[in-house]
């Protein structure tokens, strides 16, 4: 999941296309896929991965699967997919207050 | 990022089908005949694993390829009385050793806490790196 965020995130194109989100996402027509884009499939992937996690609970409850091992394993990614959601938040939101503060 | 996961729960899996094949040995120790009631005793049966996941076989992982059948000869009792002996009073019994069965639970049990092992290591590497950029 994170790989993939990765392989389009280089520095290069951070530090040449701009920092902030809002403007990535104002030239995200341009080119290969901008950072909103990225962000956003990756939302998509987490919210994907607590769905099947759910599900899997939802069928061990009702004995449609004895996969216990599955269903562990479900709930850990989606558990670190999320975690990792959060702290990429965090950073955005830091990164946010500081050009916040930037006077003029 | 979740292929170490895939591997492991891969490998819980293997290991537990193991640990099932072996449960069905050690049950059936001394079953003289097979389902339809014939004379022919149980036959011991074991897991042949190859790599790669069991959905996908391009991923890395264990699946269970194959659960054959012992082809070793069944060992002969000699008990006349019994309404399973042929001409000579030879009753046959499974290819089962129980020593080895239990030798080999022992083996399986340690692979699953060994997989299990592994993927908690890997789960406090994830969450390290969450505690590096938050």
């Amino acid at each position: 999941m994170i790989d993939g965020a990765n392989n389009n995130l280089s520095l290069g194109k951070l530090a040449g296309g701009g920092v902030t989100p809002a403007k990535t996402a104002g030239a995200g027509g341009a080119g290969a896929s901008s950072f909103a884009d990225v962000l956003k499939n990756q939302i998509d992937e987490v919210s994907r991965l607590q769905q099947d996690a759910s599900k899997a609970v939802e069928d061990l409850a009702t004995g449609q699967t004895e996969n216990v091992t599955g269903v562990m394993t479900a709930m850990e990614k989606s558990d670190i997919a999320f975690k990792t959601l959060l702290a990429i938040r965090g950073k955005l939101m830091d990164a946010y207050d500081e050009i916040k503060n930037i006077s003029v | 990022m979740f292929d170490v996961l895939d591997m492991g729960a891969s490998g819980l899996q293997a290991q537990r089908t193991r640990m099932d094949t072996i449960a069905g040995n050690i049950v059936n120790a001394n079953t003289t005949r097979n389902a339809q009631g014939q004379p022919i005793p149980y036959r011991r049966r074991f897991v042949l694993f190859a790599p790669g996941q069991a959905g996908s076989p391009d991923k890395p992982g264990v699946r269970v390829q194959e659960i054959k059948l012992d082809q070793s000869p069944f060992q002969k009792r000699h008990e006349p009385g019994h309404p399973d002996a042929d001409a000579d009073g030879y009753v046959k019994y499974p290819n089962i050793d129980l020593a080895m069965e239990y030798v080999n639970a022992l083996e399986a049990s340690r692979a699953y806490e060994a997989n299990v092992t592994m993927m908690e290591v890997s789960k406090q590497m994830l969450s390290a790196s969450l505690r590096l950029i938050a």
